[in-house]
């Protein structure tokens, strides 16, 4: 029997920061990912978290993190070089053949960016995965808090993004200000068609479903990724069950009609 | 198959013999070690004889560390590798009532049968176990084993019973035959509990409005959070995880996995402080159904054996039996509206 709970030694290759608590590390691991699935990072000595995998190549992930708990702090000393201990991808990760040929809206709060930036580079990437069209709503706290600055760049060419900040302490903000799902009516392309996915806090991804579906979506075309707390990441820990489901086996992305009477 | 019956002394030696292979795991009485002063305890542990064994009482904790202990160590870490622990563990036969066999059924599915991931640690230690089931004579207090349809057990290696002048044994594995040479050749079967004290309804299916229902703040204000329902049941299995440094090391040590509780504080917080059922009465609601029916939805039987251990155990006079005939009450209500 293969043992679920060892990890494999992998190495730092690369380091971005993207604000002063959150960045990305690299690291040289060959895995077979899809897009929104996430792994089981270990410190030796400090533990164990989940985390998304933000981008993933043949033989690397990148793992965006966020500093918030005791587990990402030590993450957040890491230096090019040094070691982590990799267990996964776990999880579903997003249902990629209902999105083909479809049109796409993405609305994404905070750091709920890293498990979304695979799906986005995954259909920027392959040309035989065609769609009718994506557009991104993304929300940060400050200017300050936005991640992937480099990236959304890049996404513009082909898609419609926008990007929504809850404030601007410093007046030097050009774009818009407000909550994601102000700006969803904006949309144009909505149609009975159109495939919402929608990640974030709790309270944006449930405002987020009530302001879609006003607007046509319908609800067996809407999906959502979870957060929860997880200790094993393959169903036995118990700490991710929300009815009889585990987020960690048969999520973390749900679609809303499978959810939608989940109560934690 | 062997059926048998044993004086004391034929059964003297049975042990003897089955002691230098397994260690024998059975109820067993604590003097002194009970809630009270001068008081013993009944609890699984090795026995030292057959005769030190009580076939008649229920246990206050359940068996379920044999499989699972409360702490187990994953593996070793030093400075930045890992190393897989190779512990010895002794083969054990283990002295269950029908309900208790079928909670390690249930255990077997949560860690090993019906997921996608299977849990070596759970296995290594479930290869080495034999099931021995004991009778109950009558149904105890606060037990609804035949309600839960857990009081029957065909998944047993041994049988045994004891009488007056010493036990009467039916022995299925093939393996622990030969240990059973002397005795009486006696038909013995064993006689299942077939009525519970109170017989209870288990709910076909529970509707999302329960969630919101007003009996679970009952339990927000009685319930303590202290998680004695969750340590002594016999198939609640979450755990936590975590790293303990050696004493003399701040890069070495080991990774284990510790029980945890669903009614303790913090089972699901997360990360930047949010949390989620706050209220110990959606904690209740939380543990109640998984036993009732969230387990039911994955795997076909629920996950409560009606072993009463919960109950028992309670400082807060909490019942899972209770609750269930509450939430029986309002399904019913619903039905006969609708």
């Amino acid at each position: 029997m293969n043992n679920i709970y060892l990890s494999k030694k992998t190495e730092v290759i690369g380091i971005r920061k993207h604000t002063p608590t959150e960045w990305s590390l690299s690291l040289s691991i060959q895995t077979e990912t899809v897009p929104g699935q996430f792994v089981m990072v270990s410190l030796p000595g400090v533990g164990e978290v989940p985390i998304s995998v933000s981008g993933y190549t043949a033989d690397s992930i990148e793992l965006t993190i966020r500093n918030v708990g005791e587990v990402t702090s030590h993450l957040c000393k890491i230096n090019p070089g040094d070691h982590l201990y990799i267990r996964g991808p776990y999880g579903n990760g997003f249902p990629l053949e209902e999105f083909a040929g479809r049109h796409l809206l993405l609305i994404v709060g905070g750091s709920a960016m890293a498990p979304v930036k695979p799906l986005i580079e995954y259909c920027l990437n392959n040309n035989n995965f065609q769609l009718e069209g994506m557009d991104i709503i993304a929300g940060f706290k400050s200017p300050r808090h936005i991640l992937f600055r480099d990236e959304i760049n890049h996404w513009k060419k082909k898609y419609n993004v926008r990007i929504t900040v809850d404030r601007d302490e410093d007046y030097a903000w050009m774009g818009s200000i407000g909550f994601v799902v102000d700006y969803i009516k904006e949309v144009q392309d909505i149609s009975e068609d159109t495939r919402a996915i929608i990640i974030g806090p709790p309270l944006m991804m449930t405002n987020s479903v009530r302001e879609l579906l006003r607007h046509g979506v319908k609800e067996e075309n809407t999906y959502l990724s979870f957060e929860r707390h997880m200790k094993c990441g393959t169903g036995k820990c118990g700490h991710c069950r929300i009815r009889d489901k585990y987020v960690c086996l048969d999520g973390p992305v749900f679609n809303y009609n499978e959810v939608k009477e989940l109560i934690d | 198959m062997k059926m048998l019956e044993i004086t004391q002394g034929q059964a003297d030696s049975v042990f003897e013999s089955l002691s230098q292979k397994y260690r024998i795991i059975a109820p067993v009485e604590k003097p002194g070690e009970g809630r009270f002063s001068n008081t013993s305890l009944l609890t699984y542990d090795q026995a030292k004889s057959f005769k030190e064994i009580d076939f008649f009482k229920k246990t206050y904790f359940s068996p379920k560390e044999v499989l699972f202990p409360v702490r187990e160590s994953l593996f070793e870490f030093k400075k930045s590798d890992i190393h897989e622990l190779q512990e010895e563990i002794q083969p054990s036969i283990v002295f269950l009532r029908a309900c208790d066999i079928n909670a390690v059924g249930i255990t077997d599915a949560h860690f090993l049968n019906n997921e996608k991931f299977k849990d070596v640690y759970y296995g290594r230690r479930r290869n080495l176990v034999k099931l021995f089931l004991i009778e109950c004579k009558e149904s105890f207090e606060s037990c609804f084993c035949v309600s839960m349809g857990t009081n029957k057990s065909e998944d047993y290696s041994g049988f045994m019973r004891k009488v007056d002048n010493g036990y009467e044994i039916k022995v299925k594995d093939e393996e622990l035959i030969p240990y059973f040479s002397q005795g009486k050749q006696k038909d013995v079967e064993p006689v299942f509990v077939e009525k519970d004290t109170s017989p209870l309804i288990i709910p076909k299916e529970i509707d999302v409005s329960l969630f919101k229902d007003d009996i679970w703040k009952e339990y927000s204000k009685r319930c303590s959070a202290c998680g004695r329902c969750n340590t002594s049941c016999p198939t609640c299995t979450c755990f936590t995880i975590g790293d303990v440094l050696s004493e003399d090391s701040s890069d070495s040590g080991q990774r284990r996995r510790i029980w945890s509780s669903c009614q303790v504080k913090n089972f699901g917080l997360l990360a930047g402080n949010h949390d989620f059922r706050i209220p110990k009465g959606d904690r209740m609601r939380y543990k109640v159904l998984h036993k009732i029916r969230d387990f039911r939805k994955r795997t076909g039987f629920n996950m409560c054996v009606g072993c009463g251990r919960c109950d028992d155990v309670c400082p807060d006079y909490i019942s899972m039996f209770k609750c269930i005939e509450k939430i029986n009450q309002i399904t019913d209500k619903k039905e006969t509206n609708e």
